[in-house]
């Protein structure tokens, strides 16, 4: 736009290249901070240099933290005996907020992919091959998408040779879903994964 | 479902038109170039996500404008539906379904199900085996969800698994990975096999009576695999070609591979067929498969009929009217059906008109 002053245009360009935010929402975005009071706008640029700076991946686990190890991995009372792999760091808060699960995590990276590149060698594998202790459980929490089924085979393939045990998430209906309205591919995986009572 | 009503806007030659359609039989007949053709392409793009002509979508935008769309309304019983297709030259192709955006063709698939016969489709017979199989796989996809979901996922797997193979090739991923990979593709594949094995062991019947009431001394039969080899006989073969595979770059084995053999009078259609021989099997295959999403669906799809009795004596042509009319009478559901021509009395001669309780007739100029 040719009648804002430059450094307006710079924000809302550089605004609308954060996913999901198109031409407009940029710009109701910028003219939303025009409006707001100084302080306000320091403090969130303050934490937009933060989470840049200070987080990073935990050396252990591969999760995000500011302290390194992160306080999961430095957590003693936490389950040294289980280790969930999932793909992605978010992965760990969907497990957190579940208030269930005591164990520890590992962090892929990502999932094998070789249309996008992605081998082993992209993901972190090594680190959880050197984590692995005698005796304990690996739960393999991967996708239920065809790279993530892949990738956990993968995995149980080569944590075959250690001494541990491998389990892969479930998968099937939602808790408090209706049949009736469960679509099909579901109802289709539920079916095959169905359990003796 | 059928078809009430169609907006043209900016598709293919139609600036902007309506049309609306009969529950029995509508007639669309015009001179060549006139846009006949054009309304079958946008009935099949909202019921299927695609044309049957072209898979280029910005083809259908009308010369020099920017974008178009077709909506249509569709109901079976109390339930309507509408479906609109947009389609901008900058900005791609979006779906809607009342109103809401759909993520993709997937959402559509089986909600309005459409059969045609059209000039383009003779590949079904003249073609060779990916023509055949995509035949197949549209038919058996709007008859199970199963089977999309199957057929989506082998797919994915294969591209990922043609990848893989690429990648060990070139040193950029162990041998492991790729075994990972061969594991899903045999689990996935030897389930797309039973399904595929499954309907088309049915299909076969349909068009064993299909053919039959046409003309009991015309031998048309299907060939396929007797049985789907054993998972362990599966990966054997994997196993075997694995060499190959990596040098090629691509999968040598499974069901992306099949072939369906038509043979005609004891001969292989494709390659002996006369003219009028791969014609009428064709328009045996395509009743055949209306009597099959039929028996899958409980609902007869709607048949467009492109330019179908052209270059057909007349007592072919009446003939086949009448095996359309025995889909009706056998089962008590109407058939919705919308024929293209350029000449009314070919559809007159046919019979096709005579006995038909609803129709309708459009003619269009150039």
């Amino acid at each position: 736009m040719q009648a804002l002053p430059d450094s307006a245009n710079r924000l809302i360009e550089e605004f609308s290249r954060l996913p999901g935010i198109g031409r407009k929402t940029a710009q109701r975005l910028a003219f939303h901070l025009l409006k707001t009071e100084t302080d306000a706008v320091i403090r969130l640029s303050d934490a937009l240099k933060d989470v840049k700076l200070k987080v990073r991946d935990c050396t252990i686990c591969g999760g995000i933290t500011e302290d390194d190890p992160c306080f999961i991995c430095q957590d003693y009372k936490r389950d040294e005996t289980l280790l969930c792999v999932v793909e992605e760091a978010p992965d760990i808060y969907a497990f957190e907020k579940t208030n269930t699960y005591n164990g520890k995590y590992h962090v892929l990276g990502g999932a094998l992919s070789p249309l996008d590149g992605v081998g082993p060698d992209e993901l972190n594998i090594k680190s959880l091959l050197e984590r692995t202790r005698s005796g304990q459980e690996i739960i393999l929490a991967t996708n239920p998408s065809v790279e993530g089924e892949t990738t956990a085979l993968y995995l149980a393939k080569i944590l075959a040779e250690k001494d541990v045990t491998v389990t892969r998430l479930a998968r099937g209906l939602p808790v408090g879903g209706d049949l009736e309205y469960t679509d099909e591919a579901t109802l289709i995986r539920a079916m095959e994964g169905r359990t003796s009572l | 479902m059928a078809i009430h009503s169609l907006i043209l806007d900016s598709f293919r030659n139609h600036t902007q038109r309506e049309f609306s359609f009969s529950r029995g039989l509508t007639v669309i007949w015009g001179e060549n170039g006139s846009g006949k053709t054009a309304i079958l392409e946008a009935i099949h793009t909202l019921s299927f996500g695609k044309s049957f002509r072209t898979h280029k979508q910005k083809e259908l935008i009308r010369n020099g404008d920017e974008s178009m769309v077709a909506r249509g309304q569709f109901s079976i019983g109390t339930q309507e539906d509408v479906i609109a297709a947009q389609v901008t030259k900058s900005a791609g192709q979006k779906f809607k379904l009342n109103g809401k955006i759909l993520t993709g063709r997937k959402e559509l698939i089986g909600r309005n199900n459409v059969v045609v016969l059209s000039p383009e489709e003779q590949l079904v017979t003249k073609g060779g085996p990916i023509e055949r199989r995509q035949f197949f796989d549209k038919m058996f996809s709007v008859s199970s969800m199963e089977y999309v979901e199957i057929l989506q996922k082998y797919s994915r797997i294969l591209k990922q698994r043609n990848a893989a193979l690429v990648a060990v090739k070139e040193n950029r991923a162990p041998l492991e990975e790729l075994k990972s990979w061969d594991n899903q593709l045999v689990v996935a594949g030897s389930k797309l096999w039973d399904l595929r094995l499954g309907f088309i062991t049915e299909f076969k019947q349909n068009l064993i009576s299909m053919s039959n009431r046409y003309d009991p001394n015309i031998q048309f039969e299907l060939f396929y695999l007797e049985t789907v080899p054993t998972e362990e006989n599966y990966k054997n073969k994997i196993k075997t070609s694995l060499k190959k595979d990596i040098a090629l770059g691509r999968t040598s084995v499974g069901p992306h591979r099949d072939d369906v053999s038509l043979r005609w009078d004891n001969r292989d259609l494709r390659s002996f067929g006369s003219q009028g021989e791969h014609k009428l099997s064709l328009v045996l295959l395509k009743l055949a498969e209306m009597s099959f999403i039929r028996e899958k669906t409980g609902i007869h799809p709607t048949l467009l009929l492109d330019d179908l009795f052209a270059k057909l004596d007349l007592e072919r042509s009446k003939k086949i009217v009448s095996l359309l009319q025995g889909l009706e009478s056998e089962s008590g559901d109407p058939v919705q059906t919308i024929v293209t021509t350029t000449d009314i009395l070919n559809v007159e001669n046919s019979g096709l008109l005579s006995g038909v309780k609803e129709s309708k007739t459009y003619h269009l100029e150039r």
